[in-house]
């Protein structure tokens, strides 16, 4: 009896203490596993670019902020600034509209949202269609789409490995462009007579069982969501990330904060208070990122919990990036890819951008 | 009696068991790693796990719309048919663009509702009329034309207005007409909410379904889906319920029709 009474304590004993061990490796491995998964590309620049005050608007404002899509980790800062009262510091009352079947531009252009986030591609046919729509902010600095395939089925290194494959496509008019140069990029040695993609109508069909099932073999993804998601559910994916071969597609802002020109003249107060707050928004985003994402997450519940936190982890360093403060625009960007797509034959005339882009209104700029 | 009771539970059941077991064989056969169909045991765990936004949240929101689009589309419905039916001019002008309104795609509409009513209730409260407006419309009309026109011959000739011909004969002769136009109108008016909600919205069973669909969460669509099933059979289960009230005679007389089929049997 005393023997045996022994033998469970020492029983119990040990596994406390193994259960105790691992414990503690568990959290090391979370403590260390944290740098790791943190970018290599994150610059020690204040995303604030060294502001401390920030601007507010003349009279406590209302307004609608239309997102491009459902809400997901590029909206991160905004629900951060929206949750942590950066909007109400301004004298904001920001509603986050989200959006169906509309085009984000065409509803910020005719002011119905006095803020919007788009893209930089939809953003410049916006303009060439006469949509009043200014740039404010890019959310993230460099594009982070990716061309993805199964492993499995087809391995691709490089972009010429995508040559003949059959391309499940969404219907923009940038894809063409895109995917033709890219396959025929010569700076990482593709043949010129390369076989060409086959486009295949998928419109917003899942893509990944339609790749297992071997009805398309290569779809067009931004890795923070649909990247990571695919991951997650425990695909083997091989990623030719466009941002890697700017000497054939050049590089542009996915996503935009946008509003009109209308609230660039007579309300610019409120505008300037909007983006500083939404860039404080963006600051917790990158320096808080698992705070960030369960701020996203208790604002909209039915989302993905370990999509949205990995997402916003892998983010954190890709929304500043290079630049030297959060939401930095440079007319080089813009100017390049409207040229781009114009000389692609995805634009009717050529466009000067000069003025669809302002970094006037980020932080550092007219705070009282 | 018994026997057709029985057979009214068991016919219903067995298709659902039928529905059920096809269901099963489909996610058996969908191997893929991202699957597009959940099982249904994922689709409940999926349901318990949004459980809190979707009582709190969705399905009040999306039942508020389909509650006053359905009452709007009502009046609107019966008002329209009483016009069509007093005026030939009104029939002719208005009865195309009535079709036509059945014709056009929600997606063109969508910015239209927003630049007009922006972004609260209207623009879904919108698409639910435009969807049960016209079944209402087109089935009371039906109703008031198909008075027996004996019956208005005989009341005229006893002296009757115009007003008590249309009272006492043609409106509980429309009754039956305006309660099969509002249950079709029912049945599509939780789908014209969440096509509504397609428009945009940050709330409703068409939201939550969007966001599903965004993160390839198939198991939160289905469960989109079922609870718009589920609350189309309760709306519809409703109307019945006050259809019967309402006009008992028309029921009374599908019973004598039964009664006297099924009477030969008895003997």
């Amino acid at each position: 009896m005393n023997h045996n009474f022994k033998r469970v304590a020492l029983v119990a004993l040990t596994m406390t203490a193994a259960l105790l061990i691992t414990a503690g490796q568990s959290t090391a491995n979370a403590q260390t596993a944290a740098p790791t998964a943190a970018p290599t590309n994150a610059t020690s620049a204040d995303p604030l670019g060294g502001a401390t005050k920030f601007a507010v608007a003349d009279k406590s404002t209302d307004l609608n902020l239309m997102l491009d899509y459902t809400p997901n980790t590029n909206h991160l800062g905004i629900y951060a600034a929206a949750a942590l009262g950066y909007y109400t510091d301004a004298k904001l009352n920001v509603t986050i509209q989200q959006p169906g079947d509309v085009a984000v531009e065409q509803i910020v252009g005719t002011g119905k949202a006095e803020f919007g986030v788009s893209y930089q591609d939809q953003a410049t046919f916006a303009l060439q269609s006469g949509q009043p729509i200014v740039s404010l902010a890019a959310i993230v600095q460099h594009d982070t789409s990716a061309f993805a395939t199964l492993h499995d089925k087809h391995p691709v290194k490089i972009p010429a490995d995508l040559a003949g494959l059959r391309y499940g496509s969404f219907g923009s008019p940038i894809e063409k462009p895109t995917l033709d140069l890219l396959t025929q990029c010569p700076a990482v040695g593709a043949a010129a007579n390369a076989a060409p993609i086959q486009y295949i109508d998928v419109g917003s069909a899942e893509p990944f069982p339609l790749m297992e099932k071997d009805r398309i073999d290569v779809t067009w993804l931004f890795y923070a969501w649909d990247g990571i998601r695919a991951k997650q559910q425990g695909l083997k994916i091989d990623f030719v990330f466009l941002k890697d071969y700017q000497q054939c597609v050049p590089d542009y802002y996915t996503p935009l904060l946008i509003t009109n020109a209308d609230m660039i003249k007579n309300h610019p107060d409120v505008v300037r208070a909007f983006t500083q707050a939404t860039a404080r928004g963006y600051t917790y985003a990158i320096q808080h990122p698992d705070e960030a994402a369960a701020l996203l997450l208790k604002a909209v519940p039915d989302l993905d919990a370990a999509l949205v936190k990995e997402s916003s982890q892998w983010l954190a360093a890709q929304f500043q990036a290079d630049a030297p403060r959060w939401g930095e625009q440079k007319a080089s960007v813009w100017q390049g890819y409207a040229d781009w797509l114009f000389k692609h034959g995805a634009l009717d005339h050529a466009l000067d951008t000069s003025s669809v882009f302002s970094n006037a209104f980020l932080p550092g700029t007219g705070a009282k | 009696v018994l026997n057709s009771r029985l057979s009214r539970l068991i016919w219903p059941l067995l298709t659902l068991a039928g529905i059920g077991l096809l269901w099963l064989i489909l996610t058996n056969a969908d191997t893929s790693t991202v699957r597009i169909i959940p099982t249904p045991g994922e689709v409940w765990a999926a349901l318990l796990r949004n459980s809190q936004t979707l009582w709190t949240l969705h399905i009040p929101a999306t039942l508020i719309e389909t509650l006053i689009g359905l009452a709007l589309a009502l009046l609107l419905g019966i008002g329209l048919a009483l016009l069509l039916d007093w005026s030939t001019i009104a029939r002719q002008a208005l009865y195309p663009i009535l079709v036509i309104s059945q014709t056009i795609p929600i997606i063109a509409l969508a910015p239209v509702l927003i630049l007009i009513f922006g972004f609260g209730i209207e623009p879904k409260v919108t698409v639910v009329v435009l969807f049960c407006v016209f079944p209402i419309t087109v089935n009371t009309l039906d109703g008031l034309t198909a008075t027996a026109p004996d019956a208005g011959l005989l009341l005229q000739s006893m002296g009757a207005s115009r007003w008590q011909i249309w009272r006492k004969a043609r409106l509980p002769s429309a009754l039956p007409g305006l309660f099969s136009g509002l249950r079709i109108a029912t049945t599509y008016s939780v789908t014209g909410a969440i096509f509504g909600e397609y428009v945009s919205s940050n709330a409703g069973i068409g939201q939550y379904m969007r966001i599903a669909y965004a993160s390839a969460h198939v198991d939160q669509a289905f469960v989109a889906i079922a609870i718009t099933a589920l609350l189309s059979i309760g709306l519809v289960g409703v109307v019945a319920g006050i259809e019967r009230l309402v006009i008992p005679w028309h029921y009374a007389h599908l019973r004598t029709a039964r009664w006297d089929q099924s009477a030969p049997e008895l003997d």
